[in-house]
């Protein structure tokens, strides 16, 4: 707490003095060749804040609402001595709601900007009684224990930022700036972090994880232009990224119980099965991190020919600290843009990205089943499965995107505009269906906007199809929810030490809620019924088909906007939803 | 305001599987209780200023928000917040 004070009352600090630095064209001072304006407001009040069955904190998420009178003061300041600028404005709400903004220009030769952000933001808490809805009849009692080890708990984490950039005009090159940019965004107090124990999801438990992040951003960066903007002219900029992140808050620890038979007490079916129990260890550990950007970027414009050009090229890499795993990624893009035909608007572009992430090595005691008719390990059942595991990354892969774009103009009030973008993503070592790897996207949009009479409306149509989008391969059994049990079920049961893998070879269906193919129409009209009175419709209708099932939304609303008097004026609005969709879920998932 | 209307399970879906052989027999009746949403929002705010002087400004402001939760997912999320504010503005 002592450190973000110190940053409050640096930038306060630097505020007074810069503005002290200004003072001679304040007290009338200036020198006979400059011209000095300045203004000053200030606003210092109080705020009283009054709750009432306030049992959780949706109804003022980010409002610090403690009860009772606070003073408020806000202040701005503003003007010139000459060439030289500064404006300087804040607000102070309360110690965890606040914020500052300072900008000076020195003679349009150094720019230096300042901001401090601060406010709080509450958490949920869930209490996991939801985790009751599922039970056994048969022999009464629910599926799914839970602890909540904090209940009633308040979460909620106060968010400071830090932004600086000083920019410093470069005049022996044409257009050259050098800038620094720097960042420090902190989050700190507690959430609520949930782990389950016993042999899988039978037990969930709640404890509290302290919060103490600090993200700080180091960008330098470069520019230059050459060429006359009237016939030719080339942009290029370099920036360079060092990120940093760190999380100190203590990581929680958890006891995990002994895998025992809860209906049962001195039952211990799963003693085979667990790689750990009966023991106090740490989750949800948060990982130090660093990150490296080197950012290349070029723009051309050349009006003769009615032609704009822009190419960029970026390479990033980022470091795990914790256990040193690393992403590397490279990513080029380009696009140009012509208007040479009059009425007509042409955008292209074309974009790839190669993303190579380290593997891990998997590596700990495999269970060993010591029932006769399930015994051995994983390892002895496939012989092919190779010990310890490499586990190839999901991330990397090839993405590449291109996408072509028209608008024309027929008439004024009268456009209509369609385009064609085609994505490809292709992992390297994650399928997404048996033996596929690749994922291919074709959006196709168009559009109309028209005035008739008063009223503007606009109807945009989408259609997209995807080919093996994103999904969980082989994540539920085959045909219904769990068809599979029946079907290849295994004899015997949960109690005679049969590994959880022979459950996990049931499932042969790919699972995933992302659209195969959608459909979408936007339409929407405005009619300005009087010059303070305007009456907006809009509607919004979609159709997907997922592996799970169909979905389908309609949308309408409508708003009326009324503006009494210049500084007075109503909103009022509604809209109806209306959505169907359909899942599929396996209940019986690990059977222990 | 929101409401899932209903959650339903397609008994077609469960055709091979037998609780006897399986050792479990699900009760899923409690599911859809969990997941009724019945939200109703209200947000209101008013702001006036009173010009003194030509420098000097007299502001006042009240906000009013409610957020109602008749249906309880997974917390109870109901509360109103009044805030009352009052301040003096000086322009140098």
């Amino acid at each position: 707490m002592k450190k973000k004070n110190k940053w409050i009352g640096f930038s306060i600090f630097l505020a007074f003095l810069l503005i002290g630095v200004q003072m001679p064209a304040l007290s009338g001072a200036e020198d006979e060749a400059s011209v000095s304006e300045f203004d000053i407001e200030v606003k210092a009040g109080f705020e009283e804040v009054a709750t009432s069955d306030l049992e959780s904190h949706k109804v003022g998420e980010y409002k610090v609402m403690d009860q009772g009178i606070h003073p408020t003061f806000e202040f701005s300041a503003s003007g010139n001595k000459g060439d030289d600028y500064l404006e300087f404005r804040g607000q102070f709400l309360d110690e965890k709601e606040q914020s500052y903004y300072l900008d000076v220009d020195f003679r349009r030769m150094i720019r230096q900007s300042f901001e401090y952000d601060r406010f709080q933001h509450w958490l949920d808490h869930d209490s996991l009684n939801n985790l009751n809805a599922v039970y056994s009849p048969a022999d009464p009692h629910v599926v799914t224990h839970h602890t909540d080890y904090d209940m009633g708990k308040d979460y909620q984490i106060i968010h400071s930022e830090i932004k600086s950039k000083t920019t410093i005009v470069l005049p022996f090159i044409p257009g050259g700036e050098l800038s620094f940019d720097y960042r420090k965004e902190m989050r700190d107090g507690h959430r609520q972090s949930l782990t389950m124990s016993k042999c899988t999801s039978c037990h969930v438990q709640s404890h509290s994880r302290e919060i103490a992040e600090e993200t700080e951003d180091y960008m330098p960066s470069i520019k230059a232009k050459f060429g006359k903007a009237r016939s030719a002219q080339l942009a290029l900029e370099y920036s360079y990224l060092y990120r940093e992140f760190k999380e100190e808050g203590a990581t929680p620890t958890n006891l995990y119980d002994e895998g025992i038979n809860p209906r049962k007490i001195g039952s211990k079916p799963f003693g085979d099965r667990l790689w750990y129990q009966n023991q106090e260890l740490e989750y949800d550990q948060v990982p130090k991190m660093d990150k490296q950007v080197h950012t290349v970027k070029a723009k051309g414009s050349a009006p003769v020919i009615n032609t704009s050009l822009f190419a960029a090229y970026v390479n990033s890499n980022v470091k795990n600290r914790d256990v040193g795993i690393e992403t590397d990624s490279d990513t080029a893009s380009v696009r140009i843009s012509n208007t040479s035909i009059p009425g007509l608007a042409l955008d292209a572009g074309f974009r790839c990205m190669e993303i190579r992430n380290d593997d891990v090595l998997v590596d700990y005691q495999l269970p060993t089943g010591t029932n006769p008719t399930y015994s051995g390990t994983y390892q002895s059942y496939y012989p092919d499965f190779e010990w310890p595991y490499t586990r190839k990354s999901a991330l990397s892969r090839h993405d590449y995107r291109g996408d072509l774009k028209a608008r024309y103009t027929i008439r004024p009030g009268l456009s209509v505009y369609g385009s064609y973008e085609w994505k490809q993503i292709d992992r390297d070592d994650y399928e997404v269906a048996e033996g596929e790897t690749e994922t291919q996207t074709d959006t196709y949009k168009v559009g109309v906007n028209a005035r008739l009479g008063p009223v503007r409306t606009r109807v945009r149509y989408i259609y997209q199809d995807i080919d093996d989008q994103f999904a969980s391969a082989t994540a539920n059994g085959q045909g219904g929810a769990c068809e599979a049990y029946g079907t290849q079920g295994i004899t015997g049961n949960w109690r005679d030490g049969i590994q959880y893998y022979k459950f996990w070879d049931t499932r042969t269906q790919d699972m995933s809620n992302l659209p195969e193919k959608r459909h979408e129409i936007v339409a929407n009209a405005t009619y300005p019924i009087r010059h303070n009175l305007s009456l907006t419709g809009n509607y919004r209708w979609v159709d997907e088909d997922t592996i799970s099932g169909d979905g389908v939304v309609n949308m309408p609303s409508v708003s009326l906007w009324y503006a009494p008097h210049p500084k007075l004026s109503f909103m009022l609005s509604y809209m109806y939803d209306d959505e169907t969709r359909e899942s599929r879920i396996c209940i019986p998932v690990f059977n222990g | 305001m929101a409401e899932i209307k209903s959650m339903t399970f397609n008994e077609a879906d469960w055709a091979g599987y037998d609780p006897a052989t399986q050792a479990y027999d699900y009760d899923l009746s409690g599911v859809p209780e969990y997941s009724d949403l019945d939200i109703h929002q209200l947000g209101l705010e008013l702001d006036a200023t009173y010009q003194i002087k030509p420098d000097l400004a007299l502001g006042v402001g009240f906000s009013m928000n409610i957020y109602q939760d008749n249906d309880p997912y997974v917390i109870d999320d109901d509360g109103k917040l009044y805030v009352v504010g009052a301040s003096l503005n000086y322009v140098f």
